[in-house]
């Protein structure tokens, strides 16, 4: 297979939509594989694309960095250093991370194609790859919704509803500006998990914009009020210098 | 269907020569394993050296195509099957070290020469 892969266009903008070209522009890719050589030219095809990407070549450091960042899409290698590809994936699935994951592999056996999608991957990719099919499966991922991504999360009585893009609690709707929402919305896609204030600040704010040193800490402020006055049965709970994570209220503790 | 990929090709898919430097690598590498394979009793089989060999293989088998080396992919493939039903305790040591040959003789194309030992 002669690889004219690359030689394609890079007006991915052109190939792929203005639609894929204004969602890329917001999406964080992970590519898991430990082979610096294939992990190198899907970065760079990925990046080509408008894509941020993140190259990570041990499965344990993904699953950390899977956790901690809001990925649109994994790209994971089913041959990795500490750990089984499928493996990762499973576990991943297990702690509820529901970011779509392409599987890339040297195999192209139908067993292995059915192992990879039964442990939760959402498609799969055989090497050696043409750059094309790789682009366009990507492509086809990030416009896919997940199965996984219920548009409405519910955190005890709160319900948050990303297409309405509108916070209930008890049935009454909350008012929370555009940057409570987004941070109520972020803290309930992760609920009970520590969120960094780091993390925060990428999501609620361009790589452009000037974020003021307390802009954060005013945020959780404000949105905690609001949910205690409208009776929510979850609060923002804050460790210092860890970060900060959406409790039901039986399970808070007090942290300031 | 070309043996590798053409100029513009890697122009774009490896425009440093980072993985033809890799194909170099391994073919010394596979070269050398052959030797310690070829001089082993038959039936044996160090597992270490069976390990590396499975090892590159199925690098190569994985990375080669992509970048453009079918016929490398698909000798490096060949050999991953043969070393994994060796060591899984099949008689075939011949057909790895004719696997290694094949590998090597491709990896000898890619790289423009014929070093053949």
């Amino acid at each position: 297979m002669a690889n004219s892969a690359a030689v394609a266009d890079s007006a991915e903008g052109a190939a792929f939509g203005d639609g894929f070209a204004l969602a890329a522009a917001q999406a964080r890719i992970l590519v898991v594989e430990d082979d610096r050589d294939v992990a190198g030219l899907v970065g760079r095809e990925l990046r080509a694309l408008g894509l941020t990407v993140d190259v990570i070549g041990f499965a344990e450091d993904a699953l950390l960095a899977a956790r901690d960042t809001d990925y649109a899409l994994m790209v994971v290698d089913l041959g990795l250093p500490d750990r089984d590809g499928l493996d990762l994936v499973r576990e991943m699935r297990k702690r509820a991370i529901a970011t779509p994951i392409l599987m890339m592999t040297a195999r192209s056996k139908v067993e292995d194609k059915v192992s990879g999608l039964a442990s939760g991957a959402d498609d799969y990719l055989v090497k050696p790859f043409a750059v094309p099919e790789l682009r366009a499966r990507v492509t086809a991922l990030l416009r896919r919704p997940s199965p996984l991504k219920d548009s409405r999360l519910t955190v005890a009585n709160i319900v948050v509803d990303r297409d309405a893009l509108e916070a209930v609690v008890d049935g009454a709707s909350v008012p929370l500006t555009r940057k409570q929402f987004q941070l109520l919305e972020l803290l309930a896609r992760r609920k009970n998990h520590m969120t960094p204030k780091r993390m925060i600040e990428e999501a609620l704010y361009g790589y452009n914009d000037e974020v003021s040193g307390n802009a954060i800490e005013a945020h959780v402020y404000k949105l905690r009020q609001t949910l205690r006055a409208a009776g929510a049965e979850a609060e923002v709970e804050t460790r210092r210098g860890i970060g900060y994570r959406l409790v039901e209220r039986h399970r808070a503790v007090a942290h300031g | 269907m070309a043996d590798g990929p053409s100029a513009a090709d890697l122009a774009l898919l490896d425009p440093d020569g980072t993985f033809v430097l890799r194909l170099a690598e391994d073919r010394i590498t596979l070269a050398r394993l052959a030797g310690e394979i070829g001089a082993m009793e038959p039936g044996g089989g160090r597992p270490d050296c069976l390990a590396a060999i499975e090892l590159v293989a199925h690098r190569l088998a994985g990375a080669a195509g992509t970048f453009g080396h079918a016929a490398v992919s698909s000798a490096a493939l060949d050999l991953e099957d043969q070393v994994i039903a060796l060591r899984k305790g099949a008689d075939n040591r011949p057909a790895v070290a004719s696997g290694l040959a094949v590998l090597v003789g491709a990896l000898d194309r890619a790289l423009g020469s014929d070093q053949s030992d």
